[in-house]
């Protein structure tokens, strides 16, 4: 076994117990497990845990998480986005903005000096920094000053932005490039076909609940009969509004007797009518979200915009069929792949999943069988650190 | 310890003196200063301010004074834009005067508009420029030109090394470098990188590349700043150029810092045929990877060559030192000219070939097209709420007006270039005249 010497940097835009979002969950959790393994871990961040305002919650100042020694530096949100509009209404255009207006665009959003003077005075007291996801302002900035250390872990989404120019150097100059899957690695190569940094497909480390309590969910918040559950953000860009749409086609045109149960951030924004059909429950602590998955009949990942996705992975850890969107190909692949599943192409075909869910519950419920072992085959936090722990032998020296 | 503020384009932007700008600050943190950075738009830097207008110049007086000295990294946009002349102009020089008067302020010139335009921007320029606590240049010739154009004594002009702060950003060998490159077998490498500009002069570089008959390659690496007119037709000349050149390749993309040295590294000769240039960076990159370097004697290049760099002053000594580089200075010249005769013919011939590329193909007019701001209302938010409040008010007050108008428009733009991309596709189908 190589020396775990040196120290490991994590740059996510976010970091708290708070924190809701994807790729932050990904970086706490690889960097307390690689502390566990005897690392010296050191997580670099904002002071900021809303990513709608970016605006400062948390102190500045080093304090100890566990393991972990985590600094954070106050975020700067003075610009009035008219830049990132702007080269939104030139991609939607089908236009390529120039590399001034995506520069412009880059820094057209939350931005945190304190981080990026401290990687200046610092970068080369770690050993690597890992750093994600790729539209962040840290994550580029990171890259920008240190780009020999930066190892990526971009959780790329299949979307215009990707292959803007500017990431290309982002994507080619990193010390190397941490993936999801194969999918997304597939797209990188897509995004810088001539030449990507040193990459390995890692996945992210999911760890299963020591126990789940459906009936415990059901009493708590009164809900009784089949339900599909949607857990995450309620956002237009993560397909709430279209779950939201072919369910209420479901229920309204369809007549199907079915439930849907939503947790998480973000304004559900439910119609009056659908009201008796739909139940926000708004933010979840994880043992009350563990159990919403073991209590549904089915779990529906809408977004197309997904590097992972590990509400899938939760959902078969707890033994529940996954309804998926296949337009993302990460999704499909995880569903292909496990055939713990059914995926649609359109609001028609979620509408049709939506009716075998309220007539045929058990077939769907038992369709999640090969799921669980899925996830402990590939995914069980061991497995992962394993990964990430010989490239960082591979491709870093203390 | 000094209370520092340096004033500069500044990363995330990635141009050569933003790049220089944060080598610097890493340098002077290093040497213990308490360094801050203002630039001219939003970016990793502490403050930021709207430098190019005159509010900001006056916004700068006031940020400044709070800071034991300052240090700008000066070239003419940073303050003005894109014109040094003019009343908006005299003014910002006005508030540089005072500036100048307020702190001490240590220029670091990069390229200069100093004793241009009417008397009064004259005179006022040299003021600033006089009445800087220091004055920096890269070259001897830059130090010439300025004592000429303020009428300062040369020995106001404090010579630094270009290259004091630069590190490496690749740990790679060479051969390692070329593997990660995709350079196979072990090829003599040329190369000229940087943004794609007809300033570079990599198109000449090419031309005498192919002239030289030497068994080698030739890569020219880098990406179109802006989509301008002039500049694409420059890239597509590149382009046509390495088709047609056995051993030539260009790489247009726009590289990582750690990809463009390790080019460098990759490299047995690097080219800078520049037109023109004040000073550059490339020249100590190469420095720093120890890789010689072939360079037009232009600018105050001549003063930052190595013991490695060959000094070339034309197109005919950059043939020879491309052969002499690469061992094979025997090869007969096939393109010399013997006589009037085949030179009137080299001389039409290179000016048709040049013409072709830059008339404008209909590919290149619907690209043209294509990169046509969309328009649209401007959006109503401003950093300051009182003024997105009315911006709110006069939006709500005149969109009723503007946005159908505002759609015609777009909708014409949007079904010109279909109509351009229609013209096109049938054109390379052979149907349309393409210059029709």
């Amino acid at each position: 076994m190589t020396a775990r010497t040196g120290t490991i940097a994590f740059v996510p835009p976010r970091f708290g117990a708070e924190v809701v979002g994807g790729a932050e969950a990904v970086l706490a959790e690889v960097a307390a497990g690689l502390a566990g393994r005897g690392w010296q871990v050191e997580i670099l961040t904002t002071c900021a845990r809303d990513h709608y305002t970016w605006a400062n919650h948390y102190p500045p100042g080093v304090e100890r998480n566990d393991d972990v020694t985590v600094r954070r530096f106050p975020t700067v949100v003075d610009t009035p986005g008219e830049h990132r509009w702007r080269v939104h209404q030139l991609i939607s255009a089908r236009r390529r903005p120039t590399i001034t207006e995506q520069q412009l665009w880059l820094n057209d959003t939350f931005r945190c000096p304190g981080l990026f003077e401290h990687l200046l005075d610092h970068a080369s007291d770690y050993r690597a920094i890992v750093t994600g996801p790729y539209l962040a302002w840290t994550t580029f900035a990171t890259a920008t000053v240190a780009p020999d250390r930066t190892i990526l872990m971009p959780c790329l989404h299949d979307e215009p932005e990707v292959f803007l120019d500017v990431y290309e150097p982002m994507l080619s100059g990193a010390r190397g490039i941490w993936f999801l899957s194969d999918p997304e690695r597939d797209l990188a190569r897509r995004v810088v076909p001539s030449r990507t940094a040193r990459t390995e497909v890692v996945g992210a480390p999911i760890v299963p609940p020591p126990r789940y309590d459906p009936d415990r969910f059901r009493t708590r918040h009164g809900i009784d009969g089949p339900f599909v559950l949607y857990a995450g953000r309620r956002e237009a860009g993560k397909g709430w509004g279209r779950l939201l749409d072919a369910f209420g086609t479901a229920v309204r045109r369809e007549g199907l007797h079915l439930h849907l149960v939503t947790a998480g951030v973000g304004d559900a924004s439910i119609p009056d009518d659908l009201a008796p059909f739909v139940t926000d429950l708004g933010f979840l602590d994880e043992d009350d979200r563990n159990d919403a998955f073991a209590a549904a009949t089915a779990c529906i990942q809408p977004s197309a915009l997904e590097s992972f996705s590990r509400v899938v992975m939760e959902s078969w850890l707890a033994g529940t069929t996954v309804i998926a969107n296949a337009g993302s190909a990460v999704v499909s692949w995880h569903v292909e792949r496990s055939g713990a599943g059914l995926t649609y192409r359109n609001d028609e075909e979620l509408v049709e999943c939506f009716r075998l869910v309220a007539e045929k519950p058990d077939l769907v419920g038992s369709l999640a069988a090969p799921g669980r072992d899925y996830v402990t085959d590939h995914y069980l936090p061991e497995r992962v650190f394993d990964a990430m722990e010989a490239t960082l032998f591979d491709w870093t020296t203390p | 310890m000094s209370r520092l503020l340096v004033v500069s384009p500044y990363a995330p932007y990635r141009d050569g003196i933003a790049a220089y700008a944060v080598q610097e600050v890493r340098w002077l943190r290093a040497a213990g200063d308490d360094v801050e950075v203002l630039s001219p738009l939003p970016s990793a830097a502490h403050h930021h301010l709207p430098l190019g207008r005159v509010r900001g110049a006056v916004a700068l007086l006031r940020v400044a004074r709070r800071y034991d000295r300052v240090v700008v990294q000066y070239h003419p946009a940073l303050f003005f834009g894109r014109s040094s002349n003019g009343p908006t102009a005299l003014l910002t020089w006005a508030v540089l005067v005072l500036l100048v008067r307020l702190v001490p302020v240590e220029l670091r010139i990069h390229e200069t508009n100093f004793g241009v335009g009417r008397l009064p921007h004259r005179v006022l320029s040299r003021r600033f420029l006089a009445g800087a606590s220091d004055r920096t240049v890269h070259t001897t010739a830059e130090r010439t030109r300025l004592a000429a154009e303020s009428g300062l004594a040369e020995e106001r002009f404090r010579l630094i090394d270009h290259g004091r702060s630069f590190t490496t950003r690749t740990m790679l060998d060479r051969p390692t470098a070329r593997q990660e490159l995709g350079i196979d077998g072990d090829p003599f490498v040329f190369l000229s990188i940087g943004f794609l500009q007809e300033h570079k002069g990599f198109d000449r570089a090419l031309e005498a590349f192919g002239r030289s008959g030497v068994d080698a390659e030739y890569h020219v690496v880098g990406s179109a700043r802006v989509d301008a007119p002039d500049i694409l037709a420059h890239v597509h000349r590149l382009r046509t150029l390495c088709a047609t050149i056995p051993g030539a390749f260009l790489h247009d993309r726009y590289v990582s810092d750690a990809e463009f040295d390790m080019w460098i590294r990759a490299a047995d000769m690097v080219v800078l045929p520049y037109r023109e240039i004040w000073s550059s960076g490339v020249i100590e990159r190469c420095a720093l990877a120890g890789t010689p370097t072939i360079v037009r004697r232009v600018g105050g290049l001549e003063d930052q060559a190595g013991p490695t760099t060959r000094l070339i002053d034309d197109d005919d000594e950059l043939v020879a030192a491309l052969r002499d580089a690469a061992g094979t200075s025997e090869v007969a010249d096939m393109d010399a000219p013997t006589n009037r005769t085949e030179a009137q013919a080299l001389v039409r011939e290179r000016a048709a070939a040049r013409a072709g590329v830059e008339v404008r193909s209909t590919n290149e007019a619907v690209e043209a097209l294509r990169l046509l701001p969309p328009i649209m209302l401007p959006l109503p938010t401003s950093p300051r709420p009182w003024v997105a409040r009315i911006k709110r008010v006069i939006h709500r007050l005149t969109a009723w007006q503007l946005s159908p108008l505002v759609e015609q428009v777009a909708e014409l733009q949007r079904r010109t270039v279909a109509a351009a991309e229609s013209l096109d596709a049938q054109a390379a189908a052979g149907s349309v005249d393409r210059r029709a």
